[in-house]
């Protein structure tokens, strides 16, 4: 994988790596100067195995999902590359002739005479970068098994000159031997591994392939290897001469596949240059002169000055920019110049401006000498795979991480919450030795030490389970999907570069958990320490604002003052302290986010007091908030940016409060208020959700009220705090749960990317957690008065929930990490259950279409209805519908809007059948074009000029155009109710014949003509003058037919035309199951996290063991049984894990809810339905891991004895 | 000894962690009458404790034989001591050891929740409790928002709440001032002439035993001598 998030891999390497060095490079330094310390974070390691184990297991976690993420990226880029190289081998390019030639939507491309190819072979002689040339007929045809029957409907006839294999792999067979071309006899051919094994046929056997439907016998003279000019798809190797008297096209051919210097590998990465050298040899001169004077425009020559002076053009477009001005200065046409406007990149930047400038004439213009200026299409086949290779790996790595990013954020917490718990445990030690006279530096010093030796190990041990995890998701993941396609498997592959980024990425991500926690645990007060009384949140730090203004200061010059050190500490003949203070600064001023992070920080604490008190906070949202609906159009800032806009509201109001405390019942009122809007407005939309947030929010909302107007006088400060943080809590909630569109009205559209997912459930999960850590008190009650009817195990229940609820920061942070578990869980089971069960529709899928047969019709069209009342196999009765239809990719814009550029589509021309009987549904019908699917398809078959276009061509709310390339149809969204006709322009890319289209409707999302513009075949015919033939052909067979057998007989009987069948209800119902798989099998890596969740709460019982050995003598002293404290361990843990997994069930579900009511508009099928059995196994499995988690620590407690307990001597 | 409520005869125990060896107890022989305050006394490691945890079957004896209210209280199992326990005894701790995560009036109706008391039943006796030793404005709150003496008074309410029949206290004032202790004591004294109950107390105090009505000193796990308090108070 070479890019991931737009970064080269290897530059993210190199940074991770530096800021990794600067982090050991700074732990060391400390160590080497404070070696007691060093002793002193280390000492704890060995001191407790089991703890140390869990600490390192909890560190892992990150180090395994990013190790996996990357790990599986690698391996999907690496089966892909692979499959390129090996299919193609040392073909780089294949050339095709463009321009000019007089068919539409043939799979084989148009002949050319074979002196092109002698003309360029001289012309190449020069060009270093190629070397090798082979002229070739590819064409396509039926073959079969006289043998035994069997038959391939679509095999690839390859002729290939035996004189012209410089260049190209020779042909081997299985055992290595090489074969050649010249071996072969009249009649002979070699047949790849491909098609040996689709028809069981060797060596000596006859085949018979049919050529424009006559029969022609060939006998097998050697199965070659797949692979090169042998291709992967069952393939047929004749000599060029044969080949071209097989198809009666002497002298012709269609195609020359080039192969650039160096092996397969490394042939690729000349490609872009031999693709210019190409292009330049087959540019027309009077085109090219012609194109001189356009470029020669003075607001042309403007738009490219512009165009270089660009920040953000990237170098490479520079240096063609600048040579194009110096090559424009020249009188004459030279061959750099047309090198460079051959390039696509540069040419479609200046396309660009030009239109963006509103330059359409000249735009225009230099699309029509461009397309002009070359026959031939030079397509860089090798790099274009390769490319999609990296893109997909990196997509898919990208998807991990993103949706791993909950689980890091869960093994971070795990971490944060066992530091903290650490520091519980030595706390009245760390108080002794502050008292003695370290600094807070110094403890935080201990716990990085420590920290670092857990983490350099996890990180480590993390990252090789997370590639042994990746090799369980590649073999996973290739049985799910490698069904389908044995060409095709996935491949198990792991990069360096990738272990270094995960290994660093982690250790960087435990390093800033770690030093938050090291920081956080400092913060003690020395009294309360030594005395180990409860935490009063008064912590011995307190600078003044002109002592942090001084640390500000400080900070902008702290690599001047390392400087300064170092010199005077040399003076003084200190060497190793000057050493010191020099590598200080040297760090400082080299990893220079280092002093800029110091900056930051600095200026933190300066501003924290203002955070705290709120204004600062409701400052800095409204500007986020701001700047993301006005500058940059994205959820993600304008979302934070409110939320910090409530806390700080909240903030304020609290400090109000303390001042005024009549102002009390105004949370109460704004709450109420939000939740009146709310309900107002779920009754004007018919919106359920809201209604039901709205309704409750306003019952909350009174019954926050009522108790401060009657403490209005004199509020008790609990309950300001208790009602200012409950305000935050409740509102950030609402305003997260509530469906994404109802901001829509004031922000404009807004741009989300999946982060958003991990953002709002992290959002949404800390608000609900917030507001019940701040409301435990009343759980606490409710639990009371519940158990007030359970007799016995009352007083097992009443300390089970009361424990987890008193330590409110503990509990919050388990809660935290086990509701966001939950919360990714259920929101992928139930749009995992959505996707799946809106895609396995087969009828809407497919428009009611049971079997699709494609052919290799390239000479004339064939009488489907008449050749099926001739068949034997299958009675002409069992067909209830059959169409037709050609495919081919054109360039689209629409007409009369200025601003549009052609961009690509396809078009599909179908015939009479197809537009009769297909059932797919159209989802806007224009304007005076009827009100239902018959009337639109009619109107099709009538009028030719007439079209209906994917949903892929339409922008909008969950539209599926949104983010794919190609052409769009403007100021038109998907979710609109009605349409005018809008009128298109087409162009046919190989004729360069244009035309145009009325559009009179718009098809669902989600079926399979979602990609193309459907019309009927006749305008085209026309235009071309010729009956264009189809090449796919659909069956709607009559009920009770066995698909299986019907769509075997056709391939069978269609043999003569080439005719591959499928079955088309199975392969949308093997698409379905394969979502639903891939869909569990990500699930299950994203379930890594309730490991932790789960490890989390078997720290905490384990902790709280050791913590209340003495409670735990008096209750059993008083009569607690054994079991009882057991229970009340189980019940307590219980408690934390059901109350996080209702959190994560209600959020996931709502979040799902929302979800996938702002696509449903887009994609047609899909409704909310919850995964009963999936989420039983979820919740079951959560739980009663949790349960065994904790068994340990109950049955510890439950043993101790008494006496032992109580003992204080 | 007419009818002791604690009748104990060669009670030894000895503690061994396989590098040391101590014999806590050697040979006991103690009885406690009805309703009798003792107080047990002496220097730090003589036993005090051993012999209030072994009394009270918080801790298994090595040899001899225990009987409290005539029963043989380590030939029970230890639910049915717990249970034991819960129903007839009462305990009070030096450092209190209440549940800091419950209030007032939740730690003292534990008791009375794990001997079947009804829940309503339970707050009604759990806060008459409180107001008898003087606590009914500080029902609700917990632990930490108390001083150290409302705190034992906590633990003396939760002690008594269940009508025990014996009320073991290991230093029940060792955490307090002088004057806390004695109304402490003094509010010990009261409950134990309203309601008839055994105190058995272990106090390093001169003060605390002299106001019991009698004091059983030990020393190197025997009983040194047994003294009626009302004698040594005559002889003061």
């Amino acid at each position: 994988m070479e890019e991931i998030f737009g970064i080269e891999i290897k530059t993210l390497m190199l940074v991770l790596l530096g800021v990794f060095i600067a982090i050991m490079a700074t732990i060391i330094l400390m160590a080497i100067r404070n070696p007691v310390l060093l002793k002193l974070g280390l000492r704890n390691i060995p001191r407790r195995p089991a703890q140390t184990a869990l600490i390192v297991i909890g560190s892992m976690l990150s180090a395994v999902i990013i190790s996996a993420a990357f790990g599986t990226g690698d391996s999907i880029h690496y089966s892909i590359r692979s499959a390129a190289i090996e299919g193609l081998g040392n073909i780089d390019e294949v050339i095709t002739l463009s321009a000019g030639s007089e068919s539409f939507g043939s799979p084989v491309p148009p002949y050319f005479p074979v002196t092109r190819f002698q003309r360029l072979k001289n012309e190449v002689e020069y060009i270093d970068n190629i070397d090798g040339l082979m002229p070739q007929i590819l064409e396509i045809g039926g073959v079969t098994n006289p043998q035994n029957a069997l038959f391939s409907g679509k095999t690839n006839v390859v002729g290939i000159s035996p004189s012209h294999m410089d260049g190209f792999s020779d042909f081997l067979l299985a055992n290595q031997r090489k074969v050649f071309l010249t071996d072969l006899v009249a009649g002979e051919i070699f047949i790849n591994q491909a098609l040996s094994e689709e028809l069981d046929a060797v060596a000596g056997n006859s085949l018979t392939l049919f050529v424009d439907e006559s029969p022609v016998e060939f006998i097998i003279r050697a199965t070659i290897q797949d692979g090169g000019l042998a291709g992967i798809d069952p393939t047929i190797v004749m000599p060029l001469t044969a080949t071209q008297l097989l198809y009666q096209e002497s002298g012709n051919i269609n195609a020359i596949a080039v192969s650039n210097r160096g092996d397969a590998t490394k042939g690729a990465e000349g490609s872009q240059e031999t693709i210019r050298e190409l292009s330049m040899l087959f540019a027309d001169p009077i085109v090219a002169n012609e194109l001189h004077l356009l470029l020669n425009i003075e607001s042309i020559r403007n738009v490219i000055t512009n165009k270089l002076n660009e920040k953000s053009t990237d170098t490479e477009l520079q240096k063609d920019l600048r040579n194009l001005i110096d090559e424009l200065k020249k009188p004459e046409v030279s061959s750099e110049l047309i090198r460079i406007v051959s390039g696509e990149n540069v040419m479609g930047e200046i396309g660009k401006d030009l239109n963006t400038l509103n330059l359409f004439e000249e735009e225009r213009r230099l699309e029509v000498l461009l397309r002009d200026l070359s026959d031939m299409n030079v397509d860089g086949v090798k790099k274009r795979i390769l490319d999609i290779a990296n893109e997909v790996g990196s997509t898919v790595t990208t998807f991990f991480i993103v949706m791993g990013l909950f689980s890091v954020m869960v093994g971070s917490l795990l971490l944060f919450l066992i530091f903290v718990m650490l520091a519980a445990a030595r706390r009245t030690e760390m108080g002794i030795f502050r008292a003695i006279g370290a600094q807070r530096t110094h403890l935080i010093q201990i716990f990085v030490f420590e920290g670092t030796a857990y983490n350099l190990i996890a990180a480590a041990v993390g990252t090789v389970f997370g590639f042994l995890l990746t090799f369980g998701i590649v073999l996973a993941a290739d049985q799910i999907f490698g069904s389908g396609d044995d060409e095709f498997s996935l491949r198990y592959h792991v990069e360096l570069s990738s272990a270094v980024v995960a290994y660093c990425l982690a250790m960087v991500i435990t390093f800033a958990t770690l030093g938050f926690s090291a920081y956080r645990v400092s913060r003690m007060n020395i009294i309360e320490a030594v005395r180990d009384l409860p935490e009063s949140g008064n912590s011995d730090e307190s600078q003044t604002l002109s002592v942090n203004l001084i640390m500000i200061w400080y900070s902008l010059v702290r690599p001047a003052t390392y400087f300064y050190r170092s010199g005077r500490h040399v003076i003084n003949t200190r060497f190793v302290n000057g050493f010191f203070n020099l590598c200080g600064f040297l760090l400082w001023v080299i990893v220079f986010p280092i002093w800029v992070l110091d900056i930051l920080l600095s200026t933190l604490r300066l501003m924290w007091p203002f955070f705290k008190q709120g204004w600062l906070t409701f400052v800095f949202g409204t500007i986020l908030m701001l700047l993301g609906v006005l500058t940059w159009s994205q959820v993600a800032p304008f979302s934070i940016g409110f939320s910090l806009m409530i806390i700080g509201l909240g903030l304020v109001l609290r400090h109000i409060c303390q001042y005024v405390p009549q102002v009390t019942p105004i949370f109460g009122i704004l709450i109420t208020t939000v939740g009146i809007s709310l309900t107002v407005y779920s009754i004007n939309e018919h919106e359920l959700l809201s209604g039901v947030i709205g309704s409750t929010v306003f019952l909350i909302g009174i019954f926050m009220t009522w108790p401060a107007i009657r403490y209005r006088a004199n509020p008790p400060f609990q309950l300001v705090d208790r009602l200012a943080f409950s305000f935050i809590g409740i509102l950030g909630l609402v305003f997260w749960i509530t469906p994404f569109d109802i901001a829509e009205p004031i922000t404009g559209e807004l741009e989300a990317e999946i982060e958003m997912f991990f953002i709002s459930g992290v959002s949404m999960v800390a608000a609900a957690v917030w507001t019940i850590m701040h409301n435990a008190d009343l759980l606490l009650g409710m639990v009371s008065i519940v158990s007030n009817k359970i007799g016995r195990l009352r007083p097992v229940i009443l300390i089970a929930v009361a424990y987890p609820l008193s330590a409110k920061f503990r509990t919050g942070l388990t809660l935290a990490m086990f509701s966001l578990v939950v919360f990714t869980l259920v929101v992928m089971s139930i749009l995992g259950e959505a996707f799946g069960s809106a895609l396995a529709d087969s009828d809407e899928v497919t428009g009611h279409w049971d079997i699709e047969g494609n052919i290799a019709s390239t000479h004339g069209s064939m009488d489907i209805s008449h050749a099926i009342s001739e068949l034997d196999l299958i009675a002409e009765s069992e067909f209830e519908a059959i169409g037709s239809y050609v495919r081919s990719p054109v360039e689209m814009k629409q007409a009369n809007v200025e601003n549009q550029r052609w961009e690509r589509f396809v078009l599909q021309a179908a015939d009479y059948g197809f537009l009769r009987n297909t059932e797919h549904n159209v989802r806007i019908i224009a304007n005076g074009y009827g009100t239902t699917e018959d009337n639109v398809w009619s109107a099709l078959i009538q009028d030719p000029n007439l079209a209906v276009i994917g949903a892929a061509a339409v922008s909008g709310d969950g539209g599926p155009g949104g983010h794919r390339p190609g052409f769009k149809i403007e100021g038109f969204s998907y979710n609109d109710k009605s349409m005018d006709p809008i009128d298109i322009q087409v162009l046919d890319p190989s004729s360069n014949k244009e035309w145009t289209y009325t559009i009179i409707g718009i098809l669902n999302n989600g079926n399979d003509s979602e990609n193309v513009l459907v019309t009927s075949k006749t305008k085209i015919e026309n235009i071309f003058g010729f009956t264009i033939p189809s090449t796919t052909y659909r069956f709607r067979m009559v009920d009770g037919i066995d698909l299986d057998r019907t769509t075997k007989n056709l391939e069978s009987a269609f043999i003569r035309n080439g005719m591959e069948t499928v079955n088309l209800q199975e392969r949308v119902r093997n698409a379905a199951a394969q979502g639903r798989a891939f869909n569990r099998l990500f699930t299950a890596f994203m379930g890594l996290g309730l490991i932790v969740g789960i490890a989390a709460l078997g720290v905490i019982s384990l902790r709280a063991v050791v913590e209340r050995r003495q409670q735990i003598g008096m209750l059993r002293a008083i009569g607690y049984r054994k079991r009882m404290i057991q229970w009340g361990f189980l019940i307590e843990s219980s408690f934390v894990a059901l109350l996080g997994i209702i959190i994560g069930l209600i959020l996931g579900g709502v979040t799902s809810y929302n979800i996938i009511a702002s696509i449903r508009e887009g994609f047609d099928g899909i409704e909310f339905s919850v995964p009963v059995i999936q989420l039983s196994i979820i919740v079951a499995l959560a739980y009663i891991f949790s349960i065994l988690t904790t068994l340990l620590a109950a049955s510890q407690a439950s043993e101790i004895a008494p006496s032992d307990a109580l003992r204080y001597e | 000894m007419e009818d002791p409520i604690i009748a104990v005869t060669g009670v030894t125990k000895t503690y061994n962690n396989g590098k040391l060896r101590v014999e806590a107890l050697k040979g006991i022989d103690l009885e406690v009458s009805r309703g009798e305050i003792v107080a047990v006394m002496g220097p730090s490691g003589c036993g005090k404790t051993t012999l209030l945890n072994c009394l009270s079957g918080l801790d298994n004896l090595d040899s001899g034989e225990v009987y409290i209210e005539g029963k043989k209280l380590h030939a029970l199992s230890d639910d049915l001591r717990t249970d034991y326990r819960a129903r007839r005894m009462g305990f009070v701790f030096q450092h209190y050891n209440l549940l800091p995560v419950l209030t007032s009036v939740e730690n003292v109706e534990l008791p009375l929740l794990l001997s079947g008391t009804g829940s309503r039943r339970a707050r009604g006796l759990a806060q008459e409790m409180l107001e008898m030793v003087g606590l009914q404005d500080r029902m609700n709150h917990i632990p930490a928002e108390l001083s150290g003496g409302q705190q034992q008074r906590v633990t003396i309410a939760r002690a008594l709440v269940n009508q025990p029949a014996i009320v073991w206290a290991d230093e029940p004032t060792g955490d307090l001032d002088t004057e806390t202790s004695k109304e402490i004591m003094d509010l010990v004294i009261r409950l134990n002439k309203a309601n008839l109950q055994t105190f058995m107390m272990v106090t390093h105090s001169p003060d605390v035993g002299m106001m019991a009505d009698r004091i059983i000193r030990m020393r190197d796990g025997v009983i040194e001598d047994s003294d009626d308090s009302n004698k040594l108070r005559g002889e003061q």
